[in-house]
């Protein structure tokens, strides 16, 4: 409680939450553009700060840090391209709604998610670093091994009238996730000799290549009826989300944030697994789990709570132990060591205040963003009234420009129109990209826990295995496809039935 | 057919990459650096395979002969689609020599005609004014140097560059 109050004593002036309501505004502007992670917004956001008061310098960082995850779900909804890959499956259902002629509400929807997951992961991290921390300790590679193929299990759910596909299509992701030089031994694999395979396929260009590059190829080959923007359906287009429609996802919102949080905490894990595994969580608990993929604004609220919440539970790690839990809370880490702030288990009694006003301003920051949202929200949702052949020319332009600033590499822009052609042929030979994604992200984390866990374990897979907690989580896994056959044999044996008669 | 085609490439690359998986060295007693892609691979030829058998069992028999037709060349839109593959080739390929933006004002261009937009005033400025904001973007923005293209081209986008600071 002192805490609270020393955050909020430190953080409530005037210069402060102007600063706050400013690094909302930059983190949702920069994580809307693709190639432009929260890694670099925070980058970029530094050198505004060298002569800022550390507090406001603290708090204008931990700001642009929250909102850039939130802003990867605006294009990711707008234009189907994820500015994160926590955004991928925002997509599924984003923009599924932004053709029904609904933006504006799925925006809405997205971007209050997003606050409260922050908020609700803020207010967690308050009271329970302590703890939180001692649990996080306890996730070794093998651990992390079992997260991540539980995170792989949403591929029981993508597609339950393709599974064969859906399998496939995961394989071809996990494989890909090999391409490049191995993490252990430094010995090439499937490089064929070229030095620019050497840092493997990099999942965004890939990603960009894959949703957005393959929209813009189904325009062309198939022009859309764009009736969904017609001028009787315009109104629609800004039309926000209602308190009614929002409170009905207060139960996802509450489910999602809280596994988001706990997801956020383990090192390495993340926003990406954070947003997959809530959505699989949804897809058990959703009343009509067959609209999901189709344009329910369950499975975006799910996603964006759980990757915003996973933001809060990085810091865990990162404030207590000083170490990182993702990319971009290692960029706070350094964002913070520039102002003085010593992280580790003496920050709570050496420099309360920083720990304090770092809290405070998140809590700020999420709550600042579910109001800034809905202007957002309006604004952009009329860029869809844009003609498509501008929109369209926009959209490739803006992804290509973002494979290429993500790395300076041109080599990326080939990977996205590779990513784009072998993508418009798996998506029409009705293969899941989704899936392909999701195996592409986890599985080098996968494979790199695996080999690791191994190691540890002396190459003893029932050691590797029997570790308590990753026998709980295979459990899960086990139970979650073995739920999934029975009921896949059950429903096959009432189809006969209804044949028969 | 189309489909079978597909898959049966699939299969095809999956089996050329399980034998190359066997050339991966393995250094010091790192055997998960073959093994792991070896059995990913595995897993994938037997998927194919299933795959393959499975579409052309379903394949009707009068739809089991190989056509040309079968790619719809002859459709004005597929047409269009093959182009655009090969307009973002030469996109990419063009950028480092003449620039981003000439390169990104020609290609944005030809990118609102394959979207259906006739070469016109509109369409001209339409890609101008994606060019600029693209630029405005990244590089006035972000910082983020863009391939300024060679010779005079080269000074122009230098000089664009530093236009902003």
């Amino acid at each position: 409680m002192s805490l609270l109050l020393l955050g909020i004593k430190t953080v409530f002036s005037p210069a402060v939450l102007l600063w706050i309501t400013l690094g909302v505004i930059l983190g949702v502007i920069f994580g809307a553009l693709p190639g432009i992670s929260a890694t670099m917004a925070i980058v970029l956001c530094i050198g505004f700060t060298y002569s800022m008061d550390p507090v406001v310098a603290i708090s204008f960082l931990s700001a642009v840090y929250c909102s850039a995850i939130t802003g990867g779900s605006i294009t990711a909804i707008l234009f189907k391209i994820p500015g994160t890959p926590s955004s991928a499956a925002t997509v599924l259902d984003g923009y599924p709604m932004v053709q029904r002629g609904e933006a504006g509400k799925a925006l809405t929807v997205a971007l209050v998610s997003s606050g409260i997951g922050g908020l609700a992961s803020a207010i967690i991290m308050f009271i329970l670093t302590q703890p939180l921390m001692k649990l996080a300790l306890k996730f070794s590679s093998s651990e992390q091994f079992a997260v991540c193929f539980l995170g792989l299990s949403i591929l029981v759910f993508l597609d339950k009238k393709r599974k064969l596909n859906t399998f496939a299509s995961a394989i071809v992701g996990l494989w890909l996730g090999t391409v490049g030089l191995d993490w252990f031994s430094s010995v090439p694999r499937f490089t064929f000799g070229s030095s620019k395979l050497l840092d493997g396929i990099e999942a965004l260009p890939f990603m960009l290549g894959l949703f957005a590059a393959v929209e813009i190829f189904d325009q062309i080959r198939n022009p859309d009826d764009r009736s969904a923007f017609s001028k009787e359906n315009q109104a629609k287009l800004s039309k926000l989300a209602s308190f009614k429609e929002l409170w009905e996802l207060k139960w996802t919102a509450l489910r999602s944030g809280l596994l988001g949080t706990l997801v956020g905490i383990m090192p390495g894990a993340g926003a990406t697994i954070a947003s997959w595994l809530a959505y699989t969580l949804e897809a058990k608990f959703s009343r009509n789990p067959d609209m999901l993929g189709k344009g329910d604004p369950h499975g975006i609220c799910a996603s964006e709570t759980a990757n915003n919440a996973a933001t809060g539970g990085a810091m865990v790690p990162l404030l207590s132990m000083g170490i990182p839990g993702s990319n971009a809370a290692a960029m706070m880490m350094t964002a913070l060591a520039i102002h003085g702030v010593q992280m580790g288990p003496l920050l709570l009694k050496a420099q309360p205040a920083y720990l304090a006003s770092t809290f405070t301003a998140m809590i700020l920051a999420n709550i600042s963003m579910i109001f800034v949202s809905f202007g957002v929200a309006k604004v952009f949702a009329q860029i869809l009234k844009i003609p498509y052949h501008i929109l369209g020319t926009f959209i490739m332009m803006l992804a290509l420009a973002g494979c290429y600033a993500y790395q300076g590499n041109l080599m990326d822009m080939f990977l996205m129109i590779f990513g784009g052609i072998f993508g418009y042929f798996f998506k029409k030979y009705k293969f899941n990209t989704s899936a392909l994604i999701l195996a592409l992200v986890l599985g080098p984390m996968l494979e790199k826990n695996f080999r690791r866990g191994m190691e540890m374990a002396d190459n003893n897979i029932v050691a590797f295995f029997g570790r308590p907690i990753t026998l709980v989580v295979m459990s899960i896994f086990v139970l979650m496809y073995a739920y999934a056959f029975y009921s896949s044999i059950k429903e096959k044996k009432a189809a006969a039935k209804v044949s028969n008669v | 057919m189309g489909e079978l085609i597909f898959n049966g490439a699939m299969l095809v690359f999956f089996i050329a990459m399980l034998i190359y998986s066997s050339q991966i060295a393995i250094w010091q007693g790192h055997i998960w650096a073959r093994y792991w892609p070896m059995t990913l691979l595995v897993i994938a030829v037997i998927l194919f395979g299933i795959k393959v058998v499975g579409i052309y069992k379903e394949l009707p028999k009068e739809q089991r002969k190989f056509s040309w037709e079968i790619f719809g060349l002859k459709n004005k839109n597929v047409r269009l689609l093959l182009l655009s593959f090969a307009w973002l080739l030469v996109y990419v390929a063009v950028l480092p020599k003449l620039g981003f933006v000439l390169t990104t004002l020609l290609f944005c261009i030809g990118m609102e005609m394959l979207l259906g937009a006739k070469f016109s005033l509109k369409t001209l400025l339409g890609a101008f004014a994606i060019t600029i904001t693209i630029y405005a973007i990244f590089t006035w923005g972000l910082g983020i140097s863009v391939p300024r293209g060679v010779g005079r081209l080269y000074d122009f986008g230098k000089w664009l560059e530093y236009l902003w600071s």
